[in-house]
């Protein structure tokens, strides 16, 4: 892809040594700060937090230089490292005093499935069943892993939250979950349980 | 402790709604900064973007990271 020839000017410069990197430094750092104020004003944060991690970040930002593509300005892509970065750190604080009650760590996915009564209308009894296949699967075919991470979901805490509860991380929590939906998913169908019936069945 | 009702119909959602190809956490990161661009220059966003939206619709961490992305970026012209 080409490249703005402003990109392609940032990237030069940083490249450089002496005085024309020297410059092109400080001129990256003071918009990495203005991007992290501009951000995270009024939400705790303060001048020294925005430049150590803007300072943190044009490191990371040279050491990364061979991965940018050109698919958006240098300067963006740049902001989104140190914006990614300022993100991390702020959780990291966020969370370091806070106990997580919402997921204990024996807690994992349960399903109650209703007795069943004998006058029930069509639809409550598909409903049992789809329940009954969703505990057996879930008991079965899920790790404790991912049950602990799909619980997680369904209590309201964010990826980020499940990752600093289970000493993971975002994406890592992220995989969990979506190859439990998957997982799930397939076995459903198998039973002839498509997404627009169970969708329909509980909506 | 079982789940609740309410958590039982979220669940089937996100089970009726995952799909294969669905881009994770990291993936979605490497894009967001084309992505932040599209935005704020009011493009519509394109089938290769799709993917991103939807992560970012689904993903609240990813989608928080994009909105202080957004507000850092708009300003950056004065510069
Ligand atoms: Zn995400």
């Amino acid at each position: 892809m080409a490249m703005e020839s402003d990109s392609e000017n940032w990237i030069a410069d940083l490249r450089a040594t002496g005085e024309q990197q020297a410059e092109a430094l400080a001129k990256l750092n003071k918009i990495l700060v203005g991007g992290l104020r501009r951000s995270f004003q009024g939400k705790g944060v303060d001048q020294a937090f925005c430049e150590d991690i803007a300072q943190e970040s044009v490191l990371k930002i040279l050491e990364k230089l061979d991965q940018f593509e050109g698919r958006s300005r240098f300067t963006t892509w740049a902001m989104s490292i140190a914006i990614r970065r300022a993100v991390s750190e702020l959780r990291k604080k966020r969370y370091q005093n806070v106990s997580l009650n919402q997921l204990s760590d024996g807690e994992q996915l349960e399903i109650d499935v209703p007795d069943q009564s004998a006058e029930q209308p069509e639809q409550a009894e598909e409903r049992r069943n789809v329940l009954l296949k969703l505990k057996e699967l879930i008991e079965g075919k899920l790790s404790h892993k991912q049950r602990v991470a799909l619980q997680g979901g369904l209590n309201g805490m964010t990826v980020d939250e499940v990752a600093l509860h289970t000493g993971s991380n975002r994406n890592a929590v992220y995989k969990l979950i979506h190859d439990a939906r998957q997982k799930l998913k397939r076995e459903l169908e198998k039973d002839g349980y498509d997404a627009p019936t169970i969708q329909s069945l509980f909506s | 402790m079982p789940i609740t009702d309410e958590q039982i119909k979220a669940l089937v959602n996100m089970i009726a709604s995952v799909q294969p190809d669905e881009l994770d956490c990291d993936a979605c990161s490497q894009h967001i900064a084309e992505f932040a661009e599209t935005q704020l220059l009011g493009k519509t966003v394109d089938e290769s973007q799709q993917a991103i939206q939807t992560h970012l619709e689904n993903c609240h961490c990813c989608q928080a990271e994009f909105n202080d992305l957004l507000a850092a970026l708009k300003g950056i012209e004065e510069e």
